[in-house]
């Protein structure tokens, strides 16, 4: 691999340096271009600063179409728009993203949908890409069509992860207290996703949390239990 | 891993003060340090936690950074997540409007330490707040250093929060 690498960057430097040397031979010399090499180089130009304007252009269209499509496009569909993107992934790094979609490309990798949970296999590896995005989506996602597109096991994991970041972030009694934070869910919808964990143990801990006089130290060390996880996962298979 | 409390229970003095920036030669330093000391021991709320500069879009020229502190004993926030929230969720319009006041409300009598201030009254320090549990705030690049200092030192004194960023000595 790194053989490799270092052999496309030296052949990189060598047609540089072609470039180079091609440049001072034609600007320094008095030649007339045949007809033909003449229309070669135009055509190479032309080609040059077109065919990244092409990708940028194609991989817009496709996601226009895909997201016109509603909450699930067609795994064709997807696939032309993620061979586009890593297309244009090697556009922006080489051009310093001139054609400035580094950050439209981004956002859509990162956006928190069925179709993007869908494909990535592992269950385990799902839960860890909803931590990483979640603090990615826009501040009314839990109350957002994309929230409601995801399948139920997802929302739950959603509901329950918010709930381990703002105990972390803000202490149980602050989370508690926070209704209309960026983490913050109804009690109820809570509830509902702690129940569906099948862990009595967790729904007790929340159950004590929610009362004011008691809050239950133990509930944050239970949102990181495998076990409890592990059900939430199941689900999703 | 800088070892902050060690940091922390080092500054007993304008000298010590002085011996932590990584612009000690600059002119006026030693008062500065003086009044750095100041503020760092009459502060109603402080810590010497981590720093973290971030690349971020919408500059021009060198570019800008987004400077990212917190307290490693309260939060231990994703850095990777932070990147891709730079890059992707966090507006454009949020991070230029940052950097004016920024520039605008910083302290010049103190920039060879605390020389930002008021992060947390302003919205994009509120974005970082609310979903990374971190402080933050905008400025040009002006120095490497400006992406691999590694200590933050927050002063908090009648409600405003003063940050202080260097490298942490070997």
């Amino acid at each position: 691999m790194r053989l490799r690498r270092a052999a496309c960057g030296a052949a990189g430097w060598l047609l540089t340096a072609a470039g180079v040397i091609a440049i001072v031979v034609v600007v320094n010399g008095d030649y007339r271009f045949s007809r033909a090499a003449g229309i070669l180089v135009a055509v190479c130009a032309g080609l040059a600063v077109l065919v990244p304007s092409v990708v940028g252009a194609a991989y817009l269209a496709v996601r226009q179409r895909n997201r016109a499509t509603g909450a699930m496009p067609s795994p064709q569909a997807r696939t032309v728009q993620t061979s586009l993107a890593s297309m244009l992934d090697r556009v922006n790094d080489s051009t310093d993203d001139a054609l400035g979609l580094r950050r439209v490309v981004l956002a859509d990798r990162l956006e928190l949908t069925a179709t993007n949970l869908r494909e990535i296999d592992d269950p385990w590896e799902v839960l860890s890409f909803i931590w990483f995005v979640r603090p990615s989506q826009p501040a009314d996602f839990p109350r957002s069509q994309q929230f409601d597109g995801l399948p139920v096991w997802a929302q739950d994991a959603v509901v329950l992860l918010d709930l381990r970041r703002s105990v972390q972030l803000r202490g149980i009694a602050g989370a508690l207290a926070d209704k209309t934070g960026f983490y913050s869910h109804d009690a109820r919808r809570i509830t509902q996703a702690v129940t569906r964990t099948g862990s009595a143990e967790l729904r007790d801990a929340w159950l004590t949390a929610q009362r004011a006089d008691q809050h239950d130290e133990h509930l944050l060390e239970l949102l990181d239990d495998r076990r409890v996880w592990a059900n939430v996962v199941a689900a999703g298979r | 891993m800088p070892h902050h409390a060690q940091i922390a229970a080092s500054m007993t003095s304008p000298e010590a003060l002085l011996a932590l920036t990584d612009e000690p030669k600059v002119i006026g330093a030693k008062k500065q340090a003086k009044a750095a000391f100041d503020l760092w021991s009459q502060a109603d709320a402080r810590y010497v936690g981590t720093y973290r500069g971030f690349q971020a879009p919408g500059g021009k020229g060198t570019g800008f950074v987004i400077r990212v502190f917190w307290d490693p004993t309260a939060t231990t926030p994703d850095l990777a997540a932070i990147d891709a929230a730079i890059n992707s969720a966090l507006p454009v319009d949020l991070i230029q409007s940052d950097e004016k006041s920024t520039y605008k409300g910083r302290n010049k009598k103190q920039a060879a330490f605390f020389g930002w201030q008021g992060m947390s009254s302003r919205p994009l320090s509120q974005w970082f707040q609310e979903r990374f549990g971190v402080g933050a705030c905008t400025s040009q690049l002006f120095d490497r250093s400006d992406l691999t200092q590694n200590v933050a030192v927050v002063a908090v004194k009648d409600g405003v929060d003063h940050l202080w960023s260097f490298t942490a000595p070997e």
